[in-house]
């Protein structure tokens, strides 16, 4: 059975190529130092594409295995990467976090899909 | 007279006809007796470590292999001036106390701590007494009998070494009197390492920290006010333990901090030719420093989709990764996280190599 979305649902992504990503570390610093323009959103290439300087203003969850969305302010819903376990529930609690907080969030996200996530 | 009959001019007149690589003149040592400057040592080889002849040998030798460069590293650095920046903590005095090990390493701790944390300001300062007079004192080592570099950094490692306040130095054997709360005011290091290869020396020198070496003393040292040091003249004294700050590839030396108070040498400091009196046969490299990054805001969270790859940026300190041992530790720190960021909360972080471990979040 595919995953159930959230309400004003995207098209369902192919699951991202299994990649060994536990080695990737974070790179920005603190939005006063770093480039974050008002809606940056940058091209998509096999890296995915980075999104800048977004608020998270709704999070959304249902009872299966690793089916976690954030709605983004000007965007819409986004699923979070839900090729790992540890993977998909990190990104939840930094998405709760940024809900909770107001804060400026980076992401970078292929096929729609958010994969990496700065939350400021 | 400063030894052995010499005046430093006359010590000087021997220094021109070598090329006068370095000044001698009067310092606070170059009157002692033998005896008494054999106190100001206090390097000796351990069981299973070359003997100061052999480091001697070891260290021509390396000379004559690797000649003054090495590849991937820069021709000069010296942790005293970084970006401008002097991350090398004051100069101290071991008085008349062969403790000089205990100082070596602490400097080259010392010089990582505040590396680590970006702070040329930092005013860590450990304890030599903790050092010498606890855990040396503990291995049968005292102020006339010395002691070797491993032990000192095993010592680092666990228990960890107090801070100054806790336990200052005074030179003379005494008892380990540590402050009530010591086990609280510890910093200790995950690891060390030797490194017996000049090139891997300068490159760690110029990117990681400084060292810890030793090397053979001869009387006209003493005397050392400025300049290159080459041994021309006077008795071997001693083995002698000092921490490696930086090196000069065009001029051939070593920059190293002495323990001998800063109205020896170079305001403390002096520099000593590549391959001289075993000073590079191998130094002793501290791989990292455990530090509680104390009252701190967090500012920052990321995460990936991978397994168990969540980031914290600690304010003023930088990003540090989350213990990613098991899943329960990994989402209970996470979680920790980030409730601390979500309420603006301070919280102290213990790291291990740039790994979080432990977390108060207040």
């Amino acid at each position: 059975m595919a995953d159930t979305k959230p309400q004003e649902p995207m098209t369902e992504e192919e699951v991202l190529e299994e990649t060994n990503r536990d080695e990737l570390r974070p790179s920005d610093e603190p939005p006063a130092s770093a480039v974050t323009e008002e809606g940056d959103e940058g091209e998509e290439d096999a890296l995915g594409a980075w999104v800048r300087n977004k608020k998270i203003v709704s999070l959304w969850s249902i009872n299966q295995n690793r089916n976690s969305w954030v709605g983004v302010g000007g965007v819409g819903w986004r699923k979070l990467d839900n090729s790992t376990d540890s993977g998909v529930t990190a990104l939840t609690i930094l998405g709760a976090n940024a809900r909770q907080t107001k804060g400026s969030v980076n992401y970078n996200e292929t096929k729609k899909k958010i994969n990496m996530m700065y939350v400021w | 007279m400063t030894q052995e009959g010499l005046s430093s001019t006359q010590l000087n007149a021997v220094l021109k006809s070598e090329g006068a690589p370095w000044q001698a003149g009067d310092t606070p040592l170059s009157d002692l007796s033998e005896d008494e400057l054999k106190q100001r040592l206090g390097y000796e080889p351990g069981p299973d470590e070359p003997s100061l002849d052999e480091r001697i040998a070891l260290s021509t030798g390396h000379l004559a292999e690797a000649g003054l460069t090495a590849a991937g590293a820069p021709a000069s650095f010296d942790w005293r001036n970084r970006g401008g920046k002097n991350y090398i903590t004051p100069v101290k005095n071991q008085g008349g106390c062969g403790s000089c090990v205990a100082f070596g390493t602490a400097a080259a701790v010392e010089g990582m701590v505040r590396i680590r944390r970006n702070n040329a300001n930092d005013p860590v300062d450990f304890s030599e007494a903790h050092l010498f007079y606890c855990i040396a004192k503990s291995q049968g080592r005292h102020c006339r009998n010395g002691w070797w570099i491993a032990p000192a950094l095993d010592g680092f490692k666990k228990p960890g070494i107090v801070d100054e306040a806790c336990f200052p130095y005074t030179a003379g054997n005494q008892n380990c009197k540590l402050c009530k709360n010591w086990q609280c005011r510890v910093t200790s290091i995950p690891s060390w390492h030797v490194i017996k290869n000049t090139a891997a020396m300068k490159r760690w020198l110029s990117t990681r920290g400084p060292l810890v070496t030793a090397f053979a003393v001869y009387q006209d040292f003493s005397s050392y006010k400025s300049g290159i040091y080459k041994h021309v003249t006077g008795r071997y004294r001693g083995g002698h333990c000092v921490c490696c700050i930086g090196y000069n590839d065009t001029e051939g030396y070593w920059i190293c901090k002495n323990s001998w108070g800063t109205r020896w040498g170079e305001g403390g400091y002096f520099k000593i030719a590549y391959g001289q009196c075993g000073i590079d046969a191998a130094m002793w490299a501290v791989d990292n420093v455990n530090l509680w990054h104390k009252h701190k805001k967090i500012i920052g969270l990321f995460a990936t989709g991978g397994t168990r790859n969540a980031w914290a940026y600690i304010q003023g300190v930088g990003w540090r990764r989350v213990s990613y041992e098991n899943d329960t530790i990994f989402f209970t720190m996470l979680t920790q996280l980030s409730a601390a960021k979500a309420a603006k909360r301070p919280v102290s972080l213990f790291d291990v190599n740039n790994v979080i471990k432990e977390i108060y979040v207040f």
